[in-house]
């Protein structure tokens, strides 16, 4: 039986969809057969993060309703070996499908795919029951704004409540030169705030904008921080202790590099 | 470039107050009531306490922790001095 991790914020715009095609795209990389679901029916965009667009043919709520059989809904990614994705429904609604459908979904799923990742909607109604209904291993997405945290402290609690133990937490879009000089909040304040394991730590970076726009999974731009702390993050799903990367961009100058000499003794 | 040098000392801080303001919402969504009860709470700890001791009203931190299923408030008084016996 494969594993059903579900990806989810509360809070939507945090980075919950890059995350998971790129979670998906690095277990693919690793020689695993994977399974992103678009959760989202309604708001799509899973496809397009990872330049599937033009490749969907028939969706979630087709194959729900018999329209279609498993093996043709999913795509698959030509440039990952093992990467498929079952789009969302685009013109339909979140309560086009139950969570009891899900749930039977992603154990089919799981039957033949070692990962099966949702991308879970922001918000908690229907999208967000039916995408945690057969989750095994839930990851949520923040960012270092009290907006963001507050939502994940909330989604937090609603996925204890049921019974799911097994959650980590991502730090997305830091900026560590703004933690530095005491205007964002660090991982740290965040871990103590929301109390729960930490698995990944992405920082600000433009690479995530210009792999978005053309549709390719930043874990394949090489010297991304991004990409690198994405993939070092996957490894740690996996269960590999794997260090976290320095953020900060290395200090210009003499004083500068001699200030950051001393600051790391 | 010598300005850099101190240039660490005069941090702004306004990730302090998004760490106060965020402890103040989620205090409040985890005991489900309004920051104004919250308030009260606050007040009223402050009062019971304050007779027998001279509580910092402005330095007073309270913190609601979840654990799986249980909810912890807990309270920091900082304490100026002991009231003098009466």
């Amino acid at each position: 039986m494969g594993k059903v991790i579900t990806v989810t914020s509360g809070k939507g715009g945090v980075g919950k969809t890059t995350t998971t095609a790129n979670i998906g795209a690095a277990l693919a990389n690793k020689g695993y057969k994977v399974a992103l679901i678009d959760a989202d029916i309604g708001l799509r965009n899973l496809d397009v993060v990872l330049g599937l667009e033009n490749r969907i043919v028939f969706d979630i709520v087709d194959l729900i309703e018999g329209e279609c059989r498993l093996n043709s809904a999913l795509i698959r990614d030509k440039r990952y070996e093992g990467l498929y994705l079952l789009p969302a429904a685009q013109t339909r609604e979140k309560d086009a499908i139950t969570e009891q459908q899900m749930k039977d979904l992603t154990i089919e799923l799981a039957k033949e795919y070692d990962f099966v990742i949702i991308d879970c909607p922001a918000g908690i109604e229907q999208g967000f029951k039916n995408a945690l209904s057969g989750a095994n291993q839930v990851l949520i997405v923040t960012t270092p704004e009290v907006s963001a945290v507050r939502d994940a402290d909330r989604v937090i609690g609603l996925v204890e409540s049921r019974g799911i133990t097994n959650i980590g937490l991502i730090v997305n879009r830091l900026r560590p030169e703004m933690v530095e000089r005491g205007d964002m909040l660090s991982v740290e304040d965040i871990c103590d705030i929301l109390a729960i394991k930490l698995v990944g730590v992405i920082p600000e970076d433009d690479s995530i904008v210009i792999s978005t726009n053309r549709g390719e999974p930043v874990i394949g731009a090489s010297d991304s921080k991004a990409g690198q702390a994405l993939l070092n993050l996957t490894q740690r799903i996996l269960g590999e202790e794997v260090p976290y990367i320095e953020l900060r961009e290395k200090p210009k100058g003499f004083i500068a590099s001699l200030r950051s000499i001393f600051a790391q003794q | 470039m010598i300005f850099q040098l101190f240039k660490k000392k005069n941090q702004s801080d306004s990730s302090n107050t998004a760490k106060a303001r965020l402890n103040n919402v989620l205090m409040a969504d985890r005991l489900k009531v309004s920051p104004e009860i919250m308030e009260q709470i606050k007040r009223k700890i402050q009062e019971s306490v304050g007779q027998y001791v001279d509580i910092d009203a402005a330095d007073i931190e309270m913190q609601v922790e979840q654990k799986s299923n249980r909810v912890t408030l807990s309270t920091k008084l900082p304490i100026k001095e002991l009231k003098k016996k009466r």
